[in-house]
């Protein structure tokens, strides 16, 4: 209610139980004396009528005026005495007071603002000191920043649950390559101000990259750490969507209680070295073939003619013609190919080193269709080492298997491991009807299943990475049975030879790097309304529109938004994004904002450009001033978009009201005013959402100090003010 | 009566020697140079034994044996292939499909007739 109503109905409550005091006493007094002082009384009062009336109206009114005179004089200046003095001692300390009131009142307000200017000297000589002592950390961070920079390889920090803690410029880079199938920009068209993906700090990596991804590399380190084993990394690789080939290596963080406390993602985009490898490996098929041939024929003929020196001259003339014809095939080969192969430089998929055994028991607790089949290892070396990615070749076979059981309607009964040789066979058997090479190659071409993010791989590239086979496999011995073999290159366990990688121990005490503080926080989503306001992330946007009639048909032009986090605004996430209303902008309307039709043109619909800022404001809580009108404005948009925005909603009005009741304005330039934040681009809708955050976050102590510690609190206070009653 | 051959390789400069060297051994030959006329061959000539080369244009030597092998009428018919690829991968695919022998390119002619007349004869 609004200090002026509740003064008022103070008031007249006062003023009701003085009457009822007064009658009483009247009806006491009354039964108390005769009845002929009774009718005296009466007649006094019909005689002296006017002059009772008229005594009792004066009484009235000036008893009004006093009460209205003291609440002007003295309460309504002592509240924003109140609420000033809060400004002044928390976030403006140069704010002064300027109230109008009684003598006292004004005496009593120099007093507080000589005692602001004590303070803000003194304050001013800590804030210098606290200064110096952070310019010296942040030349620290800053050297942290320029390494990382520097860094060829992306370099990626997630806590435990995958929360983007740090990052440098070449992983925003790579993962920025990566777009989703339904939201990236279609037909080649590019969103300017939008980001294609959304790397930034407290985002979570999963929306990035595929969550199994990860979870199988920490699970792969966590038993290496079991293990005690010394090098505890693991690796992956990704493809994005624009066939980008990545190698990601994987390594802990742990506390100083060695408990997991989150992890380091080092990317390598290794598509030209794939691309080499590949082309020198054609290159080198296609010369031995050639070189083999020819020197199977060149060698034939030269046996055949030593043995028959006596055939026909015809006959013996071909054979010359054959020889001629040969060498000087193998000139040109030494001549073009040779050359041109040496040039390719050699690489390979990020394979780690694993016994057969080992891989063939990670198969079968991570494929659920052959988790209770029976392994037949028997005739395998249990040293026997093969080179392999875990998660896509798992991905393979089990791929293989679905392939099997869809098509063949056959479900594999038996693997058996085998090592013959120089390769390790992994043989999937089964009874029925065995695949033919044709239906295979066309399995192979099919992209893996089950790939959420990027680009999946197809069976063959995967095959291909591996250096193996997939082969149908005649059994002599058992008829019955048929069987798909896994041809994989064994390696010799002397060879192996990994850059080890140690694990990483955070220091007790502050990390050593910034913002890790962040390692201990809670879960995002649950139980968001019971978080404490400053722990929370935001996304505080503006939006620009051609009117203030969202039902009649107006649209939004403009939308503008920067996340906070950590009670930070972070300037390097935001949106800034036209948006072309397909209706002309009134011309009223460009007085305020200055965005004309020109402007727009050729900008994306705001059927294209909500899916980005949805995806932007994902898991955060939405700040905005008179939120009312803009959440109107995407709520509008519902139907034709699809998108519905569900997080909760902060109104920076509302907060307002509730802070600074005996105040009437709670416009965004007043508040700012009154908080010293400086409004530098206004009527832009990223300038109105940067000022409109400032003073989000400047309204949080003074939230605190009232009693309004979480989001829950903050809903609940907000939905009490007189302006939450506005409807658009 | 003489064994069959039937030669596929889609490079005559090497059907030809081999041609020679086989009918040079008694033996009844035909020469092809692709994987279906292979197939097609095998149900006309009904050859005892394929000398099969593996990169065939279309068809591949691989196919040719398997669908030799998976047909009950055909399956005893000898399959060698003579090839060029001869990573420890390759061969074994050829064993895996059934084949009798994987004789790697260059081969030595001796070899080659031995080879053969084992498996017909022996």
């Amino acid at each position: 209610m609004k200090l002026n109503n509740k003064f008022w109905l103070f008031a007249i409550v006062c003023m009701a139980f003085t009457t009822a005091i007064a009658v009483t006493l009247a009806v006491l007094f009354w039964k108390q004396i005769t009845p002929s002082e009774q009718q005296l009384l009466v007649r006094l009062f019909k005689d002296q009528f006017w002059y009772f009336f008229s005594t009792g109206v004066f009484l009235f009114a000036a008893f009004g005026f006093t009460l209205d005179w003291f609440f002007r004089f003295y309460i309504l200046p002592l509240n924003q005495l109140i609420e000033e003095t809060q400004v002044m001692n928390t976030v403006n300390p140069a704010h002064r007071l300027k109230i109008d009131g009684s003598r006292e009142i004004q005496t009593l307000a120099e007093l507080i603002n000589i005692s602001g200017d004590q303070y803000e000297s003194a304050k001013h000589i800590i804030d210098r000191t606290v200064e110096s002592a952070k310019a010296k950390t942040e030349a620290e961070k800053n050297i942290l920043a320029t390494i990382m920079a520097e860094l060829t390889q992306g370099v990626l920090i997630c806590d435990a649950v995958g929360r983007i803690l740090l990052y440098n410029r070449q992983a925003q880079r790579v993962l920025n390559k990566v777009q989703r199938p339904g939201i990236a920009a279609k037909d080649g068209e590019t969103l300017e101000g939008v980001p294609d993906g959304f790397v930034g700090l407290h985002r979570s990596i999963y929306s990035l990259i595929d969550r199994n991804l990860v979870q199988y590399a920490l699970k792969d380190i966590q038993g290496k750490l079991d293990q005690k084993k010394e090098n505890v990394s693991s690796h992956f690789a990704v493809v994005t969507q624009n066939r980008r080939q990545l190698r990601v290596e994987t390594l802990p963080i742990l506390d100083e209680d060695r408990r997991f406390a989150g992890f380091v993602l080092i990317f390598s985009d290794i598509t030209l070295q794939l691309e080499h490898a590949g082309r020198l490996n054609q290159h080198l098929k296609t010369m031995a073939k050639k070189l083999r041939s020819s020197i199977a024929v060149i060698r034939s003929t030269v046996d055949l003619m030593i043995q028959f020196p006596d055939m026909a001259v015809e006959q013996k003339n071909d054979f010359l013609g054959n020889i001629s014809a040969e060498t000087q095939s193998l000139s040109r080969l030494l001549r073009t190919e040779l050359t041109e192969t040496i040039s390719f430089a050699n690489s390979r998929w990020p394979l780690s080193p694993i016994l057969a055994t080992e891989f063939i028991s990670t198969l079968k607790s991570e494929t659920v269709t052959i988790a209770n089949i029976e392994v037949d290892v028997a005739e395998c070396d249990p040293r026997c080492m093969i080179r392999v990615d875990n998660y896509s070749l798992v991905s393979a076979i089990s791929f293989v298997l679905d392939c099997l059981k869809k098509e063949f309607n056959s479900e594999c009964s038996r693997i058996r491991l085998t090592a013959p040789g120089n390769l390790v066979q992994i043989d999937l058997l089964w009874q029925g009807e065995p695949v033919k090479i044709e239906t295979l190659r066309q399995w192979s071409d099919l992209p893996l299943t089950g790939a959420q993010k990027g680009y999946p791989l197809t069976l063959k590239e995967v095959l291909e990475h591996h250096h193996a086979e997939i082969w149908p496999h005649t059994d002599k011995k058992n008829g019955d049975e048929t069987c798909l073999r896994i041809f994989i290159p064994m390696v010799q366990s002397e060879g192996i030879s990994e850059n080890i990688r140690h694990v990483t121990l955070l220091p007790k005490g502050r990390p050593e790097f910034y913002d890790f503080d962040l390692f201990n926080q809670p879960g995002q989503t649950p139980e968001m309304g019971k978080r404490l306001l400053g722990e929370l992330n935001y996304t505080v946007f503006d939006t620009e529109t051609t009117g203030l009639d969202p039902r009649g048909g107006d649209e939004i032009i403009s939308i503008g938004a920067i996340r906070v986090v950590n009670g930070r605004l972070l300037h390097t996430e935001t949106i800034n994004q036209l948006v072309d209303p397909c209706r002309p902008v009134p011309a009223e309307s460009i007085k305020y904002h200055g965005i004309d039709d020109g402007m727009l043109k050729g900008k994306p619909s705001i059927e294209k450009v909500l899916p980005f800022f949805h995806r932007f404001a994902r898991n955060t809580v939405l700040v905005a001033h008179n939120a009312a009108f803009d959440m109107r404005m995407l709520q509008m948009k519902e139907k034709t978009t699809g998108i519905q925005f569900v997080n909760p909603v902060l109104d920076t009005m509302h907060l307002s009201a509730t802070l600074h009741p005996a105040h009437h304005d709670h416009t965004l330039d007043a508040i700012a005013k009154r908080l010293g934040v400086n409004l530098i681009k206004r009527h832009d809708a990223l300038g109105d959402a940067i000022a409109t955050g400032e003073v989000f976050l400047k309204m949080i102590p003074l939230l605190n100090e009232k009693g309004i510690y979480t989001l829950q609190d903050a809903l609940t206070a907000s939905q009490r003010t007189y302006y939450a009653m506005l409807k658009y | 009566m003489a064994n069959k051959i039937l030669i596929v390789d889609d490079e005559p400069s090497i059907t030809i020697p081999l041609k020679f060297l086989m009918e040079q051994n008694q033996f009844e030959v035909m020469v092809v140079h692709s994987g279906e006329d292979a197939l097609a061959a095998i149900e006309n000539f009904l050859p005892d034994l394929v000398l099969l080369d593996v990169m065939l244009p279309t068809v591949d030597g691989f196919q040719v044996c398997q669908n030799l092998k998976s047909d009950p009428r055909r399956k005893a018919i000898k399959v060698v292939f003579l090839s060029a690829m001869t990573r420890d991968l390759d061969i074994a695919k050829g064993n895996t499909l059934g084949a009798d022998a994987y004789i790697t390119k260059p081969f030595s002619n001796a070899d080659v007739v031995r080879q053969v007349q084992d498996l017909l004869c022996g």
